[in-house]
């Protein structure tokens, strides 16, 4: 093997590569702890608060954009969840409904709408919605509240054993037939052959992707219903972005947003969705970080702004915009959430924590660089 | 004969899927002005960058000699050194700064280390511009200059320096036919001081007036080079292209039908000078099965028309009617345009119509994914086959269409841009300077398709500053200067003194 092709590689599966190292790393240094069902199956569910959230900031950052405003609408939500069910009584649904309105839809809108209209960098409106909706939440309440019985369902459930297995199979098999499908189809499309290589690889890598969450979940309580809703959002939007037009227009308003323009996409449009659904999946996440701990704090989800785009920017989505996709943010996000649990398991303080994950955004950012400008 | 300034031996050139150089080889005279002609692809671009250090020693195999000497050049600044210095195909200047910013970049003239002499540098850049005999204020921000003039700001920047080697890659591509006289006439004052030209081109006519040899690549091989007195426009072709191309305008006149398009007093104004228009009052008709040609000198307003009425600027600074097939239509923005049926190919590609990080697929189908999608699903079976029948019929060089269109050779570029307005299949198709970069097999390919969609009743609109071409192709020529139009020729009484009367500014 060349040097140029182990570039080539690394710059495919590098960030991979390295989850699978840090895996490694806390795997053999803490006493099995780290591999143990129950470990893994606690990382799953703090992962997917932060996760979720990563998943809008995608396609923001994409866009040429960026949304500091996530972690302030952690706390609203969570917040307004609380005041919804347990003071005001209403039905939950309506509540979630009411919550996701107002602590994700209208600043969201605000966010993408008002930057777009007046020309200028969200970095400015969203530092502003950032800071409202901080305020808004401890004026809501200053103090922690609990939340009512549906939402600690939709932070605490897990799934039973045997519905777990079938949805892990379903899921499997699905995946399976898709990626089969689809390449068989290509390659008729295309006019090429089917390489075997790239039905057996994937198909592989989800079987043992699917076991390890098999063994995971059917050893520890089940699947956590978060996880599965996470999983539910990553898919749509990974279709989102590679199959549907507004997953095409949002590559192109971040590669060259006037050639976009001139293009005849809305730029208006597009822009301003990305911002309400990232704004949604962070009001939601507040949701599902109150059910999980069973209630509100105002103060919930502070600087998570920063946890969410070192995770989407260590997968590989440029600041520039233009270059990116949800995979690639799906293993930032594993990265990050492996780190602050590993190094908790080696005891470590959180001040040192917060050191090492810098760190890796640094390394992340220098190992994208390196691999993108190989001339071959 | 004496021993050359330069040499380039066997340089082999490989991208992944693509051998760009086979075997090249090249030798430059002192004081010599060679041509470089080819097909688009054939690997020009890339010989010059491999020469100028863009591509750095040990990414291509072969040998350079510099006066008998081996270089490698592992940086751009190291050729620069070397007396090499070299314009590229697309601009690289930084819009936001001025012209005295730009010539002086990373060279600023600087007091006390590192604080710049801002009056040294516009002093300087004075003394380079009027030694070019350019009038051109130095505090000028690019972005307020029309293509021609930032093209001799490159050439300002790259001839500021002692230099032996200067690398034009199609540096006329966007010049008016003045801005080109000038042009030769800074080469030749280059040329007595001994420097050296390497000067691409697909307008075979400067290459006959400027050159005094001839290298030929096709393919990424080297075919040969010639003196031009031993050369002819039709053996130069045939090397080039590997066949013989009878006719250059092959044009067909259909019956002129219904008025399409009218524009009733289109005013935009001018955003720098509050009080003037870019466009002035300009009001015309366009006719299905007509070819409507645009002349004029650049800068003329031509390019500003047909952004305007493609919806390209805020609704503000634009006024006037537009209708389409006696309708009236509210466009405010690209989108409106296209719904009603207009589509614009920019006259700049890089900035404007590509998107280059992008595929080639996702270019051509970019404006009109609408036809082949889903509710909000694209069909990629059909976007493959659409775009497929694109590089089929643009002859689009690629070994697939997944590969990003910043990879492709300028001229492919282009025709990507062609084929992203083509899919959108419009009524009016405006095309601002279709021909720019583009080889002369290629350019027979894209009046033959202009032929075509006049026949299937598609009113087209063309800019272009190539005299022959608008005189060869357009059934109508309107002819602008300043803002306006100045006057309306018709294909049977249009010559070249009479469309550069009216181009100026004259009237009969
Ligand atoms: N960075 C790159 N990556 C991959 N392929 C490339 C790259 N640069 C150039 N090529 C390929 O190399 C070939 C030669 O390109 P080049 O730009 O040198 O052509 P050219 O002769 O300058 O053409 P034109 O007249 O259109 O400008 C083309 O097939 C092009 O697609
Ligand atoms: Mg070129």
């Amino acid at each position: 093997m060349t040097k140029t092709q182990l570039l080539l590689i690394s710059r495919k599966y590098g960030t991979f590569i390295a989850l699978l190292l840090i895996i490694a790393i806390f795997a053999s240094t803490t006493d099995g702890i780290f591999l143990s069902a129950r470990n893994l199956s606690n990382l799953s569910r703090q992962t997917v608060v932060i996760g979720n959230i990563a998943i809008g900031m995608t396609m923001v950052i994409l866009m040429g954009g960026i949304d500091l405003s996530v972690g302030s609408l952690v706390g609203l939500g969570g917040i307004m969840v609380a005041v919804f069910t347990t003071r005001l009584h209403w039905h939950p649904a309506v509540a979630i409904a009411a919550t996701l309105l107002l602590a994700g839809v209208l600043p969201g809108f605000i966010n993408g709408y008002i930057s777009e209209k007046y020309r200028f960098h969200p970095f400015v409106t969203t530092l502003g919605v950032m800071t409202i909706a901080r305020g808004a939440t401890l004026l809501i309440s200053p103090v922690s509240m609990s939340v009512g019985e549906t939402i600690k369902f939709i932070g605490q459930y897990n799934i039973p054993k045997p519905v777990t297995l079938i949805i892990l199979s379903i899921s499997f098999f699905l995946y399976a037939a898709i990626t089969i499908y689809a390449a068989v189809h290509r390659s008729r499309y295309e006019k090429t052959t089917v390489q075997l290589s790239k039905l057996i690889i994937p198909v592989a890598a989800a079987a043992v992707f699917f076991s390890l969450l098999g063994w995971v979940f059917l050893s520890y309580r089940g699947m956590p219903f978060m996880v599965l809703i996470f999983a539910l959002i990553v898919t749509a939007s990974h279709f989102l972005l590679t199959q549907t037009r507004t997953g095409r227009y949002m590559y192109a308003i971040g590669g060259n947003n006037q050639a976009a323009r001139l293009s005849g996409i809305n730029v208006m449009s597009t822009w301003t969705f990305a911002f309400i659904l990232t704004g949604v999946l962070a009001a939601f996440s507040g949701i599902m970080l109150a059910g999980r701990l069973g209630g509100a704090t105002p103060t919930a989800g502070n600087a998570y702004e920063l946890s969410v785009i070192a995770a989407v920017v260590i997968g590989g989505t440029s600041l520039m915009g233009g270059v990116g996709n949800i995979m690639g943010t799906l293993i930032g996000i594993f990265i990050l959430g492996v780190l602050t649990n590993g190094m908790s398991l080696w005891g470590l303080s959180s001040y040192v924590q917060m050191c090492v994950q810098g760190i890796v955004i640094v390394l992340a950012v220098i190992l994208d660089s390196v691999t993108k400008n190989i001339r071959v | 004969m004496n021993s050359p300034v330069l040499e380039m031996r066997h340089i082999t050139k490989k991208f992944p899927g693509v051998r760009a150089l086979d075997d090249v080889t090249l030798e430059v005279q002192k004081g010599e002005i060679l041509g470089l002609v080819g097909e688009n692809g054939a690997g020009k671009s890339t010989l010059m960058k491999v020469l100028s250090g863009v591509y750095p020693h040990g990414t291509y195999d072969g040998e350079i000699f510099h006066k008998g000497e081996t270089v490698r050049f592992h940086h751009i600044n190291e050729a620069k050194q070397s007396g090499i210095g070299i314009i590229h195909q697309e601009l690289n200047l930084i819009p936001e700064l001025n012209i005295a910013e730009n010539i002086f970049l990373n060279e600023e003239p600087t007091v006390w280390g590192s604080v710049i002499n801002y009056s040294e540098m516009y002093l300087e850049t004075h003394k380079i511009l009027d030694n070019m005999g350019i009038d051109m204020n130095p505090r000028r921000k690019i972005a307020h200059l029309t293509m021609g003039k930032q093209q001799l700001v490159e050439i300002a920047k790259a001839i500021k320096d002692n230099i032996e080697i200067l690398i034009l890659d199609e540096p006329t591509s966007s010049l008016t036919e003045v801005e080109v006289d000038l042009l030769y006439e800074l080469l030749r004052a280059l040329k007595h001081k001994g420097v050296s030209c390497i000067f691409i081109s697909h307008k075979f006519k400067e290459i006959f007036h400027i050159c005094d040899r001839v290298s030929i690549l096709k393919d990424g091989k080297y075919v040969g080079t010639y003196p031009i007195p031993d050369l002819n426009h039709d053996k130069m072709v045939s090397l080039m292209v590997g066949r013989n191309i009878k006719e250059l305008f092959v044009k067909e006149t259909a019956d002129p039908g219904e008025c399409v398009l009218e524009v009733n007093d289109l005013c935009v104004k001018n955003p720098t000078r509050p009080g003037s228009f870019l466009v002035d009052h300009v009001s015309f008709k366009a006719r299905k099965g007509e070819i409507l040609a645009f002349a004029g000198l650049m800068g003329s307003g031509r390019t500003e028309t047909m952004m305007a009425i493609f919806g390209a600027y805020s609704k503000k600074s634009v006024s006037g009617d537009i209708r389409i097939h006696n309708n009236s239509t509210n466009i405010r923005n690209p989108a409106d345009a296209l719904k009603n049926g207009i589509a614009l190919v920019t006259e700049d590609r890089k900035q404007l119509g590509l998107h280059l990080l992008m595929s080639i697929k996702e270019n051509i189908t970019l404006a009109s994914l609408e036809k082949i999608s889903f509710a909000n699903v694209i069909n990629k079976p059909k976007e493959s086959q659409i775009v497929g029948e694109y590089i089929d019929s643009l002859k689009i060089k690629t070994p697939s269409d997944q590969i990003a269109v910043n990879t492709l050779s300028g001229g492919n570029q282009q025709k990507v841009v062609l084929g992203k307005s083509l899919a959108t299949e419009p009524l009016v198709l405006i095309l601002d300077e279709p021909t720019r970069g583009i080889d002369v097999g290629a350019k027979v390919e894209i009046f033959k398709i202009m032929n075509e969609l006049v026949k299937n009743g598609v009113v087209v609109i063309m800019i272009s500053s190539e005299m022959l071409e608008v005189l060869g192709m357009a059934d109508r020529i309107l002819v602008m200067h300043e803002g306006k139009i100045t006057g309306e020729l018709n294909r049977k009484e249009a010559t070249e003194e009479k469309i550069m009367t009216y181009a100026t500014g004259g009237t009969r």
